[in-house]
């Protein structure tokens, strides 16, 4: 800015006014190049004649007389003047300085010339002994990292790791006793291969699964979407669809094994009274037909409320302008299920389906409890199978194999619903 | 200023808003689907309905059909007694609570330590670390439960001392300390956390220990509590590692306290009646913690 004024009054300068200028440019730059912004004065002073107007400074302020002051003789009245013109704040700084440099002309000296520029501090000095600390305080945070993952690091080791190695290098040996175990090689695996009893295992895993990707994605969303909508006990029914999840699977499958009792329970009690004269007899948990989707029943009611609160989650992000558009070209309800809400769920439906999946394929306790893998081991599902392997028939390595297809299993549905989910990123 | 309210609650509605009910097709479609919906809430409620008759009647009753319930209910309170004596709940409670608050209190430490360092602080070989964990993650603990099993049997590290584990506090607690999907939750916590906390902090003079103790811990209150609650949750409701691991009853969990009450072949209203006791931590807890429950079970689906 200051170059610009320059530029401006430049050719009406006295030299008054020039050694006022380079008086403040002198103070404002102090030790820094006093001829820089001079350059560009149209009359350019040398850099001898700065040294001169310096010197005419010195001069002056020996003497302790100039401009105005030399005209008045009394002192009293050069002290008061020089406190007495003040510029007014409102000014700009242009202005500001148009003026001072008009009092100067007349050789007013100004008391508070406005400063251009403030003074520039200097960096602090990079000493040797900031860099120590630097040098401290990042390997303070560097132990410090260290320290605090430490703790997890073990526990993993010890509680997950370890264990992980151990499941495939028992699973290649076979146990006389549970203290002496031999290396035997594949044949854990080809035993396991070879074993009716694991495919059927694995197949009752598969159709429990299926039913629960049917019924407990399904029915969840048809319950979701109406609670959601609901203008009366919409949280009253969200609870009461909730609770079963938290229940304890023990005390859940202990509960259901009594409604499902064949002569006594409440299941086919209930029934009896719409076939009257006629008492209904459902084996549901003796019946090797009917045994998985009972036990199907059970998971589902104990994780419908878990899938409704994530639906409706997801249903709270759907934009509202679909709808109101939707509503404006006449849709019905069940187009716009199908064209707005079922889309944009997508990602939310495949999360539900697959830790349905993989919660569905570990289940243990319900099918433990209830019926042990009865009658005649069409409930045994592969976890089941796998506990009484190693713990009833302490056939500790054949148990270890049958983890290893396990876990192989479950990381192969694990990595597809990740590659699912990437892929679907990518798309977008 | 009713119909106001109506409106505003309207603006959340998909599929029935107010003028699509004056549509009468669409009225006869909201109120079977309600309908429906309302019957099936009450169905799955109607368990813990006939787990508590059951609980509450007499012995002869309880093999008789639904008509004959109704005809002659009467209630009787012995049964609650009877498994109360039948069994040591005290103990089973206090077993209960001391394993899965501990591990509980473990896990937070752990994980929220962990997190931090993964956060904040980024420790060497990061990436390496980051996917070992993401890898535990993946993996079911039915898998890992056999050499679990025969490291507890004959516990050591690195051979120096050797310990049957078997049968103590330590077999239910220390498998459940590694739980890598806390750990996630908490760095996706300390993620977002601006960066600015822990650099006032230094300035005002404290240490970086400091700063995670006083500084970040008070800070994720919210998030420590929903995932207290939620494992509290699952190591109170866990049955296959406890069934494993303890076979004398002075140790049992509440969980597998009850489990033996059914395989001793106890007759039903007893068994009921043992299981609405057990049940009642899990129903208090709801009332109590209803929306960090549900906020918490909604948070760690999300983050999957």
């Amino acid at each position: 800015m200051s170059d610009d004024i320059f530029g401006k009054v430049g050719n009406e300068l006295s030299e008054n006014a020039i050694s006022g200028m380079v008086e403040e440019e002198l103070r404002s730059h102090k030790k820094e190049d006093a001829s820089l912004p001079i350059i560009k004065l149209k009359l350019a002073p040398t850099a001898e004649s700065v040294v001169d107007i310096a010197k005419r400074r010195e001069k002056r302020e020996k003497s302790q007389v100039s401009g105005f002051q030399s005209l008045s003789s009394s002192n009293l009245a050069k002290v008061n003047l020089v406190n007495v013109i003040k510029l007014p704040d409102t000014l700009s700084q242009t202005q500001k300085l148009k003026k001072v440099f008009r009092y100067r002309r007349y050789g007013m000296q100004m008391r508070d010339v406005p400063q251009l520029r403030r003074e520039s501090k200097p960096l602090p000095e990079r000493r040797k002994q900031d860099f120590g600390k630097l040098r401290r305080y990042r390997a303070q945070k560097k132990r410090l990292g260290l320290g605090l993952i430490m703790p997890a690091m073990i526990i993993f080791l010890l509680f997950s790791w370890m264990p992980i190695f151990k499941t495939f290098s028992i699973a290649f040996q076979k146990f006389q006793t549970i203290n002496s175990a031999e290396y035997v090689g594949l044949s854990n695996f080809l035993n396991i291969l070879s074993d009716a009893k694991f495919w059927d295992a694995c197949l009752h895993s598969g159709i429990l699964s299926a039913i629960v990707i049917v019924l407990g994605t399904w029915l969840p969303l048809f319950l979701a979407l109406y609670i959601y909508e609901a203008r009366h006990g919409s949280s009253l029914m969200k609870v009461l669809y909730f609770i079963p999840f938290l229940t304890p699977a023990v005390p859940a499958a202990i509960l259901w094994k009594w409604m499902y009792n064949q002569g006594f329970g409440v299941i086919n009690s209930l029934l009896s009274l719409f076939t009257p004269g006629h008492q209904v007899a459902i084996g549901w948990l003796t019946n090797p037909h009917l045994v998985l989707l009972s036990i199907a029943i059970v998971f589902i009611w104990k994780n419908t409320g878990w899938a409704i609160l994530i639906y409706m989650a997801g249903l709270q992000n759907i934009p509202k302008n679909l709808f109101e558009d939707a509503a404006l070209n006449g849709a019905s309800v069940a187009s716009k299920i199908k064209n707005i809400i079922l889309p944009s769920l997508v990602p939310v439906i495949m999360a539900v389906v697959f830790i349905q999946i993989i919660n569905g394929m570990q289940v243990f306790s319900e099918v433990y409890i209830m019926t042990n893998g009865g009658p005649v081991g069409s409930s045994e599902v592969i976890a089941t199978y796998m506990y009484k392997k190693a713990f009833l028939y302490m056939d500790i390595g054949y148990a270890s194999g049958v983890a290893v297809f396990f876990l192989f299993l479950l990381v192969t549905i694990t990595l597809f619903r990740m590659n699912l989910s990437n892929a679907r990123k990518a798309a977008k | 200023m009713a119909n106001r309210k109506f409106l505003q609650d309207d603006d959340s509605r998909y599929l029935f808003p107010v003028y699509e009910l004056k549509d009468k097709k669409n009225r006869l479609i909201y109120n079977v689907w309600g309908i429906i919906v309302a019957a099936g809430a009450i169905i799955t409620s109607l368990p813990f309905l006939w787990m508590l008759l059951t609980a509450i009647l007499p012995q002869g009753l309880i093999f008789a059909p639904v008509a004959k319930i109704a005809s002659d209910f009467s209630v009787d309170l012995s049964s609650f007694k009877k498994a109360w004596e039948l069994a040591p709940f005290g103990l089973y409670f206090f077993n209960s609570i001391l394993v899965a608050g501990s591990v509980v209190a473990g896990q937070i430490l752990i994980s929220a330590m962990a997190a931090y360092s993964l956060s904040k602080l980024k420790p060497p070989m990061y990436q390496v670390i980051m996917a070992l964990l993401l890898s535990t993650i993946m993996i079911p603990f039915e898998t890992i439960a056999i050499p679990l099993y025969l490291f507890m049997r004959d516990f050591s590290i690195a051979g120096i001392f050797k310990l049957n584990l078997i049968n103590t506090y330590w077999a239910l607690i220390l498998p459940g300390l590694a739980n890598a999907f806390n750990i996630f939750i908490f760095k996706s916590f300390f993620d977002k956390l601006p960066n600015d906390f822990i650099e006032a902090a230094r300035v005002d003079g404290y240490g970086e220990t400091e700063i995670f103790f006083r500084i970040i811990l008070p800070i994720s209150r919210s998030i420590i509590t929903v995932i207290a609650i939620l494992n509290f949750v699952t190591i109170w409701n866990s049955f296959f590692w406890p069934l494993i691991v303890t076979n004398e009853p002075n140790i049992y969990t509440l969980m597998l306290g009850i489990y033996k009450i059914i395989e001793e072949g106890q007759p039903w209203n007893i068994v009921m009646a043992a299981v609405t006791i057990s049940m009642v931590p899990t129903i208090l807890g709801f009332i109590f913690f209803q929306k960090q429950i549900m906020r918490g079970v909604l948070f760690t689906t999300l983050q999957e």
